[in-house]
C-alpha cells in the first residue's frame, strides 16, 4: 500500500497528463459517435428496414476485438490519436444508435398521434415531443458508450495515443503492480465520475446543456490549438520502447540535443510500444528518432544478406548500420558501450570462490551448478542448447518465472541464471555476468536510429547524439535501471545525473 | 394570412349550416373495405355523436376529418372547401382532438401541454398564459395548483380535463372526441360529460363525439349516428332513435346498452322510451322538476316526496314520470336481459 501511494506521489504530473489525454480521447470519441449515431437513429425510426440493417452492422463492428481493430487501422491511418479515436467511435456507435432508436420507437403511438393531430411538423415533433421522451433511454446509451470508451481507451497507449493505458502497460512491463493499479483505478474512477456527470446533465435545462457542451468542445479544441501553436518549427519527436532503459536514453538524447541546438525543441514519447511499432512509426515520420539495438536490427528489421553467427559487437553494429542505410535510408548513429544481450550470471561471492569469470570457466565447476532459467531461454536454440554446444557444457536447468529466478538465486536455491546484461536485478542481488568469450550471444548495442534526410538536415543533432558513443557500461545501465525501477527515481533525473557526472552536460544534477 | 381568413369563414357559419360533409367516402386498408360508402352531413354548432359497436369504423370516420387517415375514395368538404385543398397544418390547427388514451405529452407540464397549439400559432405569451388560467378554471381545476404539475401527477379524470383544455386552447371551431371518457370511472365520466355539455353550450362549437355507450350518446347528442360495419344505419335525434329505431339492429343496440346499475339509468332515456305520460292525470300535481340527465337513483329520492315528477331538458318539458313508470321500465329491462342471455 505504501508503495502505491509513493508511486502516486512520484508520478502525479505524469498521471495528470495521462488523465487529460484519456479524457480528451474519450470525450472527443463520444461526441463524434453521438453526432453520427443519434441523427442516424432518428432517421432510421422512419426507415425500419434500414434500422435493422444498421443494428446488424454496428453489432458486427462491435464484435471485432479492439486490438485487432487498432491493428487494422494502423496501415490505413497510422498510429497515434486518430486510429484510437476511430476505433472508439466504432465501438460507441452501437449503444448510442440502439438506444436512440428504441427510445423513439417505443414512444406510445397515441402520443405520436396527438402530436400529428395538433398539426406539429416533423422537426417540432422531434424536438418538443420525441427527443424529450426518449432522452432517458438515449442518455443511458450514451453512458454505456462512455463507460466502454473509457475502458477501451486504455488500449490507446499501445498505438502511441497515450492516456491511462501507459500506466497499465508500464506496470505490466516493469512488473510494478502499483503502476498498473494506478492506471486501472484512475480509469475506473474516471468512468464512474463521468457517468455520474452525464446523469446529472440529464436533469439540466437543454439551454445549459448545449452551453456546457460548447464550452467543453472549445476547451478541448483550445488545448489542441495551443499545443500546436506552442511547438516551434524545429520540433523533433523522440520515442522509446516500453521500459526504464529506453526512457532513460531518450531523456539523455533530449538534454544533449537541446543543450547544443537552441532552436530545436524535443518532444519525448516514452513507453511508445514494441519494436515493429516504433520502426513503422519512424518510417512513417510519426516519430523522428528512437534508440534501437544492433542485434534487434539484424534479427528482426532487415533482410540479412549474410549470416551473423559469431560476429563481434563491432561487426554486428557495422552490418546493422550498412543495411539500415541501404534498405530503409535510415541512419544508425554511433553505439554506446554497453551490450544488452543474453548473459549467464552467478553470485559475486561464487565468482570469487570458484574463480569463474567466463562461460568457459563454468566447465571447472560444472558439478556444483544448479541452473534456474526462463522457459524461453531453455527452449530456444540460441539459448541454453546453443550455450551447451558452443561451450561443451551439459547444463540442465529448472524452468522458472523471470522474476522468481532472481529471488531463487538470492535465496541460494539455484546458482546460475540467464539474464539480460543490463537488468537492474543484477545490481540489486549482487550478481556477476560471465563473459561470452566465444561470442555466442549476438550483440545488442544501443544507438539512435533516424531518417538519413533528417540527419542531413540537422548535423548539429547528430553531433549531440554521437556524444554518447562509447559511453555507458553495462554496470552503468544496471545502476540506472535500478534507480528507476527500484528506487523509483524519474528517468529524467537519472539521465541528467549521468550526463552531468560524465561532463556531457553542463550544470548540476538536479 | 390564409389561416385567419379560413378560420373566420368557418366561424362565420350560423348554427345549423353544414360544416362537414362526407360524399361517397370510402376507406379501405389493404383491400379490406372498412367503410364502403359514407354519406353524412354535420352541422355547425351541433354536438354530433357517432355510436356503434367495436370495429364499426367510428375512429376511422373521425380520423378522416383531420386527415390522420386520408380517405381512399370519395370527397370530404369542410364548409364548401374540398378537404384535400386545405393545408394539413391549417386543417389540424382548426380541429381540436381528444383521445381515449388522453396522450398528454409526459415531459411537459399541464400549462405547457395546453400551450402546444397556441404556441405553434405564434400567440403572445401573456395571451397564452391568460388562456391557460381561464381554461383551467372552466374545467374546475385551480390554475395555481395545477399549472406546473406533470401529467403523471394527475388522476385520470384530471388528465382528460387537461386533454380537453389542450384541444380547445386555440378556440377551434370543430372538436373531435374519440371515446374520451371510456377509461374513466363512472363518477368522473358523469362529471366530464356535464363539462362537455357546459363547454359546448358556452362555445357553440361543432363537436363530433365517438362512443360505444348508447346512454352517453343519448345524454350528449343533439343528433346521433348509429354505425355498424362501416355503414350508418340511422342518423336522428335521441328521441327519434329511441322511439323509432330504423331497424332491428338499432333497436337491439339501444336496448342492450343499459347502464350496469339501474340507478345510473338517465331519466331522459326512460321518457324517450315511452315510460312516461305526456300530461298529468286529473287531480295530480308534479311539484318537483327533474332534469333529463339525472339518474333513476336521484328520481327515487324525489318520488319519496311526491307522486309525479316533471322531466325537463332546460326549459323544455319532456313529460311526467311516476313510480309505476319506473317499475314498468325495470320489468321491460329485465325481459330484454333474459332474452339476451
Ligand atoms: N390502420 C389500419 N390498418 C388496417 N385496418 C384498420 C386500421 N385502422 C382500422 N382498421 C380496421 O378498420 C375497422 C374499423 O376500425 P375503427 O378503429 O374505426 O373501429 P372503431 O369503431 O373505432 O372501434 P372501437 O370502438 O373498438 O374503437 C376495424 O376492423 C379495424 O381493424
Ligand atoms: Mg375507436
Amino acid at each position: 500500500m505504501d508503495a502505491f501511494f509513493q508511486t502516486l506521489v512520484d508520478r502525479r504530473s505524469a498521471l495528470l497528463t495521462a488523465l487529460w489525454q484519456h479524457i480528451e480521447i474519450s470525450l472527443v470519441s463520444l461526441l463524434i459517435a453521438m453526432a453520427i449515431a443519434i441523427p442516424l437513429a432518428i432517421w432510421a425510426t422512419h426507415h425500419k428496414r434500414f434500422a435493422a440493417f444498421m443494428l446488424q452492422i454496428a453489432g458486427v463492428l462491435q464484435t471485432i476485438p479492439s486490438l485487432a481493430l487498432l491493428g487494422l487501422l494502423i496501415p490505413i491511418v497510422g498510429i497515434g490519436t486518430v486510429p484510437a479515436v476511430i476505433a472508439l467511435v466504432i465501438y460507441a456507435l452501437l449503444p448510442i444508435f440502439q438506444n436512440t432508436y428504441i427510445g423513439i420507437d417505443d414512444i406510445d403511438p397515441s402520443i405520436e398521434e396527438a402530436a400529428d393531430a395538433f398539426g406539429m411538423g416533423q422537426t417540432r415533433k422531434l424536438f418538443k415531443v420525441e427527443l424529450p421522451i426518449a432522452a432517458p433511454v438515449i442518455i443511458s446509451g450514451v453512458r454505456q458508450a462512455l463507460v466502454m470508451i473509457i475502458g477501451t481507451a486504455t488500449l490507446a497507449a499501445l498505438i502511441g495515443a497515450g492516456g491511462l493505458g501507459t500506466f497499465i502497460l508500464l506496470g505490466i512491463d516493469r512488473n510494478d503492480t502499483a503502476l498498473t493499479l494506478i492506471g486501472a483505478i484512475s480509469s475506473a474512477l474516471l468512468a464512474i465520475i463521468l457517468s455520474w456527470l452525464i446523469n446529472r446533465l440529464q436533469h439540466m435545462r437543454p439551454r445549459y446543456l448545449i452551453g456546457g457542451l460548447v464550452v467543453l468542445l472549445l476547451g478541448i479544441g483550445g488545448v489542441g490549438v495551443a499545443n500546436a501553436v506552442r511547438q516551434p518549427a524545429d520540433n523533433i519527436t523522440i520515442a522509446g520502447k516500453l521500459g526504464s532503459e529506453p526512457d532513460i536514453l531518450i531523456n539523455m538524447y533530449k538534454d544533449l540535443i537541446e543543450q547544443d541546438n537552441k532552436h530545436v525543441h524535443v518532444t519525448l514519447k516514452p513507453n511508445f510500444g514494441k519494436t515493429s511499432f516504433l520502426f513503422n512509426a519512424l518510417n512513417h515520420n510519426q516519430i523522428d528518432i528512437y534508440p534501437e539495438f544492433s542485434g534487434t536490427i539484424l534479427e528482426s528489421l532487415v533482410k540479412k544478406p549474410q549470416s551473423d553467427k559469431g560476429l563481434t559487437a563491432n561487426q554486428t553494429y557495422q552490418l546493422a548500420q550498412k543495411n539500415m542505410q541501404q534498405q530503409f535510408k535510415l541512419s544508425y548513429l554511433k553505439p554506446m558501450a554497453y551490450n544488452n544481450t543474453f548473459a549467464l550470471a552467478i553470485r559475486e561471492q561464487d565468482a570469487k570462490a570458484w574463480n569463474v569469470h567466463t562461460i568457459s570457466d563454468l566447465q571447472t565447476v560444472e558439478n556444483k551448478l544448479k541452473p534456474g532459467m526462463t522457459l524461453e531461454f531453455i527452449d530456444r536454440p540460441d539459448g541454453l542448447p546453443g550455450v551447451n554446444k558452443t561451450y561443451g557444457l551439459n547444463l540442465k536447468a529448472q524452468s522458472m518465472e523471470p522474476k522468481l529466478r532472481y529471488e531463487a538465486i538470492h535465496n541460494g536455491n539455484i546458482n546460475v541464471v540467464d539474464a539480460y546484461s543490463t537488468d537492474s536485478e543484477l545490481r540489486q542481488y549482487h550478481l556477476t555476468t560471465l563473459k561470452d568469450n566465444k561470442h555466442f550471444f549476438p550483440s545488442y548495442q544501443g544507438a539512435p536510429l533516424m531518417k538519413t534526410s533528417l540527419a542531413k538536415k540537422y548535423p548539429g543533432v547528430v553531433k549531440s547524439l554521437n556524444k554518447l558513443a562509447g559511453h555507458i557500461s553495462e554496470k552503468d545501465m544496471q545502476e540506472m535501471n535500478y534507480e528507476v525501477n527500484v528506487e523509483k527515481k524519474s528517468a529524467k533525473t537519472v539521465a541528467r545525473q549521468y550526463l552531468v557526472n560524465h561532463h556531457l552536460l553542463k550544470g548540476d544534477a538536479k | 394570412m390564409a389561416t385567419t381568413v379560413d378560420e373566420n369563414s368557418i366561424n362565420e357559419l350560423k348554427d345549423g349550416e353544414p360544416i362537414i360533409r362526407f360524399e361517397h367516402v370510402q376507406q379501405s386498408f389493404n383491400d379490406n373495405v372498412v367503410i364502403p360508402d359514407l354519406n353524412l352531413t354535420i352541422n355547425a354548432g351541433e354536438l354530433f355523436v357517432l355510436v356503434g359497436t367495436s370495429g364499426s369504423g367510428k375512429t376511422t370516420t373521425l380520423k378522416m376529418v383531420n386527415q390522420l387517415q386520408p380517405q381512399s375514395g370519395g370527397k370530404i368538404f369542410i364548409k364548401d372547401e374540398n378537404i384535400t385543398d386545405i393545408g394539413l397544418q391549417e386543417l389540424r390547427w382548426n380541429i381540436g382532438y381528444v383521445l381515449q388514451q388522453i396522450a398528454l405529452f409526459p415531459t411537459m407540464t399541464v400549462a405547457q401541454n395546453i400551450a402546444v397549439i397556441p404556441e405553434m400559432k405564434g400567440v403572445k405569451r401573456e395571451e397564452i398564459d391568460a388562456t391557460i388560467n381561464r381554461l383551467l378554471n372552466q374545467v374546475g381545476l385551480d390554475p395555481k395548483k395545477y399549472r406546473d404539475r406533470m401529467p403523471s401527477e394527475l388522476s385520470g379524470g384530471e388528465q382528460q380535463r387537461i386533454g380537453i383544455c389542450r384541444a380547445i386552447a386555440s378556440e377551434p371551431p370543430v372538436v373531435l372526441m374519440d371515446e374520451p371518457f371510456s377509461a374513466l370511472d363512472p363518477i368522473s365520466r358523469t362529471q366530464l360529460q356535464d363539462l362537455v355539455l357546459d363547454l359546448h353550450a358556452k362555445r357553440h362549437d361543432t363537436i363530433i363525439f365517438v362512443t360505444h355507450d348508447m346512454d352517453e350518446a343519448l345524454k350528449l347528442g343533439d343528433r346521433i349516428a348509429v354505425m355498424s360495419e362501416g355503414k350508418i344505419l340511422q342518423v336522428d335525434t335521441p328521441t327519434n332513435i329511441a322511439q323509432h329505431p330504423a331497424n332491428q339492429f338499432v333497436e337491439a343496440f339501444f336496448s342492450q346498452s343499459v347502464a350496469h346499475n339501474v340507478y345510473d339509468v338517465y331519466v331522459g332515456k326512460m321518457v324517450m322510451m315511452g315510460f312516461s305520460v305526456a300530461t298529468l292525470p286529473d287531480g295530480h300535481t308534479a311539484p318537483i322538476d327533474i332534469s333529463s340527465d339525472k339518474t333513476l337513483g336521484e328520481a327515487f329520492d324525489d318520488l319519496a316526496h311526491c307522486e309525479y315528477l316533471r322531466v325537463v331538458d332546460g326549459d323544455r318539458q319532456l313529460g311526467f314520470i311516476n313510480a309505476q313508470n319506473i317499475v314498468n321500465y325495470l320489468s321491460q329491462r329485465k325481459r330484454d336481459e333474459d332474452e339476451n342471455n
